[in-house]
């Protein structure tokens, strides 16, 4: 009993618990404009949940009368064809792209990082096919198979979200099958083995947090890229489709307009560049405040 | 009582470049609460044999090609991957040779010791933590420090952690590879002290694996000279220290420097290890050899013994010329 006792004391009391993330914070504190884009990111993500809260007119909400606005009091940044609020479409929108891109990184990254970690764990022959497959399926350009797989399965929300899932697997495989290569040659796997430890046990507590980093990162990079290919697709019309909004949409009806109505274009625009950027450098401060060997 | 006999023991490694023949026909046997060195220069198959016993040898390339390994009496060569699992940690642990690499750097050190207490004795969370943190005060760390991650600690104090684990279980057979060598000397000393008190105290065998004779000498019983895949000589402490009777044993004592002579040049054994995947016919010393003579190049030596225990593998022991000097 005793024994307990001292074994939950020194939980308890321990000051070094939250060590490694804490450390992280540090390094990633440094770097002004991670943290500037990491601002930006949960703001994001704040407005896509509370997206019926914030968008003053529903999105669908259309006005004959009041359509094609310049920004105003009223309109902050106009209406579009039908007189329906830009503002409110654009955060409405917000949710579509982030829930699309969520769910696409989380498709690739299951499938991904499957196929990346038992490849560099078995080795041998599976793992030539494996990544010769994934190989093959870098060679395509990501936007032109997501276009491919899209179609195959008909428009829409859920379907946009697997093709980009999909066309994305390769990259997570590679990313993770490299994290694994670096971590397997160590003497601490060995040393784990020698103790008796079996295969599922080196992989999820010895491996998995030790490859950790660069998935994150990838992660991140990812979520940015997919809100691209998301906008991207809408805007061919392979994409989300109207009227659910969604920037890449937004912009494609726009692009009718260019030239007599500025609004249009240039919001959806911002919130894409913006988020695009706000990502990027959120995933570049992480990978340096992850990687502690760097500076 | 014989707690480990390797009998003829060959494992290969198997490669587009050729057949590296890393240990060719070990014999060797750890008696119970005995300690044995194994001594040989890199690449003379030590750390092979010791993954052999354990049978993690990576494959591939490698391949235990032949021979018997008895582990209290059962062949460890014959058992299922599973049974071995059991065995690893539980009965037989290893220590490595650069603590640096062998904590895993995120878990707390605590729980790296605690991890294999679970896994081999069933036994609560909370139950495997407490006699991980005592494990940790029997290798000289205090409790307080159970909780934090391997790189808060130094080298030495990581080894330390090392042994820890790999004493956890109270294995009958600890294998140490080379456990002083990655450490700086003062702290090479407190470890090879701490693991020779721990193997008295808790009656473990001890396979120690080194290419320094003074560290053999201060914590083994027996020692094999290792060279090229083959024991070249095996005894006791002082037999083959003070009875010294394989020429490549010889060679070793006299390329260590005196402490108390004034010496001007080391003197090496001349030439090199021969390549494992090509190695010398007859005996594989004889190129290196000063006292080979034609017969050494066609016929390989045997094991003879020359006196109770001590065995040699030399043509001139066979022939019963062993005045040696």
């Amino acid at each position: 009993m005793a024994k307990t006792i001292e074994v939950n004391r020194l939980y308890a009391g321990n000051i070094h618990r939250k060590g490694q993330l804490s450390e992280i914070w540090k390094r990633l504190k440094k770097n002004r404009l991670a943290v500037a884009g990491m601002y930006f990111v949960i703001l994001l993500l704040l407005v896509a949940v509370f997206a019926n809260y914030i968008a003053p007119y529903p999105y669908d909400k259309a006005n004959m009368v009041e359509r094609l606005q310049y920004p105003s009091l009223k309109h902050w940044m106009g209406t579009d064809n039908f007189g329906r609020d830009l503002f409110s479409r654009l955060i409405v929108g917000t949710r579509v792209s982030l829930m699309v891109a969520a769910f696409a990184v989380t498709i690739s990254l299951f499938f991904g990082s499957i196929l990346g970690y038992t490849a560099a764990y078995i080795g041998g022959i599976y793992e030539t096919f494996v990544m010769r497959i994934m190989d093959a399926f870098l060679s395509i350009p990501s936007i032109i198979l997501a276009i491919a797989i899209a179609v195959s399965l008909g428009f829409g929300v859920t379907s946009t979200a697997i093709a980009i899932g999909f066309s994305n697997i390769p990259v997570f495989a590679r990313v993770s099958r490299a994290a694994v290569l670096t971590i397997k040659d160590n003497e601490f796997i060995e040393a784990a083995r020698s103790n008796g430890a079996g295969n599922a046990r080196i992989l999820i507590r010895h491996i998995v947090p030790n490859s950790l980093a660069p998935i994150l990162v990838q992660i991140s990079l990812s979520l940015a890229n997919s809100i691209l290919v998301i906008s991207s697709l809408s805007f061919v019309g392979c994409g989300v489709q109207p009227p659910t909004p969604e920037w890449g949409s937004i912009l494609s009806v726009g692009r009718e307009y260019i030239g007599d109505f500025y609004p249009f274009l240039v919001f959806p625009g911002i919130f894409i560049s913006v988020t695009l950027i706000s990502f990027n450098l959120f995933s570049d401060g992480l990978r340096d405040a992850l990687d502690p060997r760097l500076k | 009582m014989k707690l480990l006999e390797i009998r003829g023991l060959e494992i290969h490694y198997v490669t587009d470049d050729g057949i590296f023949k890393a240990v060719n026909g070990v014999d060797l046997v750890i008696e119970e609460g005995e300690a044995v060195g194994l001594v040989g220069e890199t690449g003379a198959g030590k750390t092979t044999t010791a993954l052999g016993i354990l049978r993690l040898v990576p494959s591939p390339p490698g391949k235990i090609v032949g021979g018997e390994i008895f582990f209290a009496g059962e062949n460890l060569l014959k058992k299922s991957m599973k049974a071995m699992r059991k065995i690893r940690g539980a009965e037989i642990s290893m220590i490595f040779q650069d603590p640096m690499t062998a904590l895993n750097p995120t878990i707390r050190v605590g729980e790296q010791i605690a991890e294999v207490i679970k896994q081999h004795m069933n036994c609560s969370k909370t139950e495997a933590l407490s006699r991980a943190i005592d494990m940790l005060s029997t290798v000289g760390i205090q409790p307080e420090r159970a909780m934090e991650y391997p790189h808060q600690f130094s080298g030495g104090m990581k080894q330390r952690v090392v042994i820890a684990i790999a004493l956890a279980c109270q294995p009958k057979l600890l294998i140490a590879d080379e456990p002083t060598t990655a450490l700086d000397v003062t702290i090479q000393a407190q470890v090879l002290d701490m693991i020779h008190d721990l193997q008295q105290k808790l009656h473990t065998s001890m396979l120690l694996i080194t290419h320094d004779l003074g560290v053999v000498a201060e914590t083994c019983d027996k020692v094999a000279i290792m060279y090229a895949g083959e024991i070249m000589e095996y005894g006791t402490l002082d037999q083959v220290y003070n009875d010294t009777k394989h020429p490549y044993t010889k060679g070793l004592f006299a390329s260590i420097p005196s402490l108390d002579k004034k010496a001007g040049r080391l003197q090496p054994i001349q030439g090199m290890m021969p390549n494992p995947s090509d190695l010398p016919s007859g005996c594989v010393f004889h190129p290196r050899c000063p006292r080979a003579s034609e017969i050494c190049k066609v016929k390989a030596a045997s094991m003879s013994e020359v006196s109770g225990g001590h065995f040699v593998r030399c043509i001139l022991c066979e022939n019963g010329d062993m005045e040696g000097k």
